[in-house]
């Protein structure tokens, strides 16, 4: 019989399904520490998703948790993923290598809370406002001082309450906008923090403990933020309160539209017929695509497009179209809005019957 | 309180403004917070202009809120002729768009457009020669006359990209890097009219 140490509160992770994005300098040292405290604990998580587009390099040896020579060039995501299945072998872990923004939305869905391991503002932006408020998933959010100083911070997201814009002020989105690419195809190297593998794995810690009290209290705790400084021994929790001056809208889209069509076969017009059906009173109908529907504006990136701005694409099939099949499609008629499901399980799975 | 902040669109002047307002149908939907916004910094920029002569002329198309416009530069920048032959240029006419959630998102891309004249083409590292995509830093939420003020240091090179990797047109930043010291023009913007009184000699 396998001894196992008394983890206070570990059996609040049973079963849950868990997302890390970022798996940097605190992500690296999260999933590993979150690993390690179920395997002592001897609880199982339902699923744990990792997502991050870069690759492990020498130089991560130093700040990150990857100190092994075979890891290096290899993707963090498979690197973490291994060490996470050699400590826990029965978790069930999904990878993607890949920015955020790209990520469909779908990967987000039936996730119980996301941790933001990230680098940027314009990321964390990404991940909480545009991912997880949407689908009503907590975020623990963690980020540490870039310039050598030992400070951490930790937010935690509850959907319904303050978001994460609602601490932000102009300075914060001139910070985005620094953070943009100049090249249209291009994008910033990822952000090699200066902070140390110690400051990592203290804010790893205390996420984990944010996160637990999350998970065992439930929302009802709302939005709060912690930082500290280990050099001199300080602690600052506060609760956040919702902006009334804040730019997000604070929508969480609770309705879902099943596309009636398998991705592979469905065109735009079984999304345009899929909305109308659900908003049929609703007036004029509006549609968000996740990345765009043309490569010239105004049918950019998570611009709202009406029905009839789509008639001359509506015959396109969705696969031709930049679309992949766990991606959502906002719609907005009126006063209510609803998420198109491009993978309809139940669809795919009455064409296979036929 | 604001109070009600009436706007009235400019009239078109040019093909130019026509085929601006074609293209970039349909008008977008604003909310009440972002449509106060764009009028009042329109407005705010309208009072500046009307101080006196500049470098630029500001004509808003958007017709029943001042998102879409057409910004048209005197300011003396470069262009290059179908010879390769580069040459000072100070006739330049861009297009700008703020999009519904212009208050947390700015994508430069999507906003601006170089639009005229492309022969001879503009040359600057920020600005392709080909698609008329500006590369400029601009902030969610920044005012109307904050972009202008920008654009018009970006057209006389004070504004530039040093990496060759990440500009648009890597000829140009070549060029600069080894031809370009000095802004090509240190014209202010925005003058202010000379004003003459002549006082009445005492009889």
């Amino acid at each position: 019989m396998t001894d196992r140490l008394k983890v206070a509160g570990a059996e609040c992770w049973a079963g849950k399904r868990l997302l890390v994005a970022g798996l940097g300098n605190i992500g690296s040292a999260l999933v590993l520490q979150l690993a390690r405290m179920l395997a002592e604990a001897g609880v199982e998580l339902g699923l744990l998703r990792l997502i991050d587009r870069s690759s492990v390099a020498a130089r991560h040896a130093v700040n990150q948790a990857y100190d092994r020579a075979d890891e290096v060039g290899r993707p963090k995501t498979l690197a973490a993923a291994e060490r996470v299945r050699a400590i826990c072998p029965r978790v069930a872990v999904e990878t993607l290598v890949a920015d955020l923004d790209q990520a469909p939305l779908g990967w987000f869905e039936d996730i119980d809370l996301c941790f933001g391991c990230l680098d940027s503002l314009q990321a964390r932006q990404t991940l909480v406002s545009e991912r997880a408020w949407r689908l009503n998933v907590p975020v623990v959010d963690g980020g540490v001082d870039g310039g050598g100083e030992l400070i951490g911070r930790v937010q935690t997201v509850v959907p319904g309450g303050a978001c994460l814009e609602c601490v932000w002020g102009v300075a914060h989105y001139r910070q985005i906008a620094r953070e943009t690419p100049c090249h249209p195809l291009g994008r910033r190297p990822p952000q090699s923090t200066a902070a140390p593998l110690l400051l990592g794995e203290a804010v790893a810690g205390a996420m984990l403990a944010e996160a637990a009290a999350l998970l065992a209290a439930g929302p009802a705790g709302g939005s709060r933020e912690i930082v500290f400084d280990l050099a001199n021994g300080r602690r600052l929790e506060s609760r956040i309160r919702r902006a009334a001056g804040c730019r997000y809208d604070h929508a969480v889209v609770q309705r879902r539209i099943p596309l009636g069509r398998s991705f592979g076969i469905a065109t735009l017009a079984d999304v345009i017929a899929a909305a109308e059906r659900e908003f049929a009173a609703a007036g004029d109908l509006q549609f968000e695509f996740p990345r765009g529907l043309l490569d010239r504006p105004p049918f950019g990136p998570r611009r709202w497009l009406r029905a009839g701005d789509l008639l001359a694409n509506s015959d396109r099939g969705l696969a031709e179209l930049p679309l992949a099949p766990l991606d959502r499609i906002r719609i907005r008629g009126g006063e209510r809005d609803a998420f198109v499901v491009l993978d309809d399980a139940r669809a795919i799975a009455e064409e296979l019957r036929r | 309180m604001t109070g009600i902040v009436t706007y009235q669109p400019d009239e078109c002047q040019n093909a130019v403004d026509l085929l601006l307002v074609t293209q970039s149908l349909p008008q977008p939907q604003y909310d009440a917070v972002t449509g106060d916004f764009l009028r009042h910094s329109h407005r705010e920029c309208a009072a500046r202009l009307a101080e006196g002569d500049g470098l630029v002329q500001v004509v808003s198309l958007g017709r029943t809120v001042p998102w879409l416009f057409r910004l048209s530069f005197r300011t003396r920048g470069l262009a290059r002729d179908a010879a390769g032959q580069v040459q000072p240029w100070d006739d330049h006419t861009i297009a700008l768009r703020f999009l519904p959630d212009y208050l947390r998102r700015a994508q430069h891309f999507e906003m601006l457009q170089y639009v005229g004249p492309r022969e001879p083409a503009p040359f600057h590292p920020n600005i392709c020669p080909h698609t008329g995509a500006i590369c400029l830093e601009i902030y969610p939420g920044e005012e109307l006359l904050e972009i202008v003020y920008s654009l018009h240091d970006l057209l006389r090179w004070r504004l530039r990209q040093f990496s060759e990797t990440d500009a648009l047109n890597r000829d140009a930043c070549s060029y600069g890097r080894n031809l370009v010291a000095q802004p090509t023009d240190d014209r202010p913007l925005l003058g202010r009219r000379f004003r003459l009184e002549f006082l009445e000699s005492a009889k």
